[in-house]
């Protein structure tokens, strides 16, 4: 697997197309619940002073997700708002700060951000555990469930990825492959205790 | 007040109202990150 980066971490990345111009700054990071991949950019205009654009940058228009840059093939690839993010009042909302349930129905903690590949596929969340997961309450690393999404106001990840959680991001890439090859059948590496 | 005492009074103003200026503007071009569900349905705090 490659390099995971967290989505907040994208916020403030600059577009730029394959021409060299810079068109944009990532604003929002949008995901399908459902699907765990991302859908799209929200974007702000360049510089300190330039407020929110009116086009978002769907996630099919992009090049590559660099550790520098967003790279997109021209200007052509921004779309209107509604190609990242459904019109109306209920089209999404911030994950940061919902509750994270495990499938058994514990409490396993806050989400504080989501965790993303460079492929656009969300790999897991970082959540503040609760005490049920860790009793010291740390920032840890959870994998998320293909076969799961979201309740009402929830994150519903598996009980079972609970074993698997990390406290930093490179040993999160490995319990992420060892709990992809658990739910494939396949014989795990090391469980976190 | 001494016109010393005034211009000083306008600095203090005026910088707090950059200030001011410059958190609204932070705060329009803050991002987050937004779940959303294929048929639009929310799934964040105060969803559906």
């Amino acid at each position: 697997m490659d390099t995971l980066t967290l989505a907040s971490e994208l916020t403030g990345r600059p577009v730029v197309t394959l021409g060299g111009d810079l068109v944009a700054e990532v604003k929002d990071t949008v995901f399908d619940g459902l699907a765990g991949r991302i859908t799209g950019f929200t974007l702000n205009g360049r510089g300190l002073l330039a407020g929110p654009l009116k086009e978002s940058l769907p996630w099919s228009a992009v090049h590559a997700l660099g550790r520098n840059a967003v790279m997109i093939p021209g200007r052509e690839a921004l779309a209107e708002p509604a190609a990242v993010l459904p019109p109306g009042k209920d089209t999404g909302g911030a994950v940061v700060g919902i509750r994270v349930l495990t499938d058994a129905g514990r409490e396993a903690g806050t989400v504080r951000d989501v965790v993303v590949e460079p492929d656009g596929k969300v790999a897991g969340f970082q959540i503040v555990a609760a005490d049920a997961l860790d009793h010291r309450r740390r920032t840890v690393f959870i994998p998320r469930d293909e076969a799961l999404a979201a309740s009402g106001q929830a994150l519903v990840v598996s009980d079972d990825a609970s074993r698997f959680v990390a406290q930093d991001l490179p040993s999160f890439t490995a319990q992420v492959e060892n709990f992809r090859a658990r739910r494939a059948g396949h014989p795990v590496g090391k469980e976190h205790p | 007040m001494a016109w010393w005492g005034w211009l000083i009074l306008a600095v203090v103003v005026l910088c707090l109202v950059v200030a001011a200026l410059m958190t609204i503007q932070l705060r329009r071009r803050s991002g987050t990150v937004i779940a959303v569900q294929r048929r639009g349905r929310r799934m964040g705090k105060g969803g559906a």
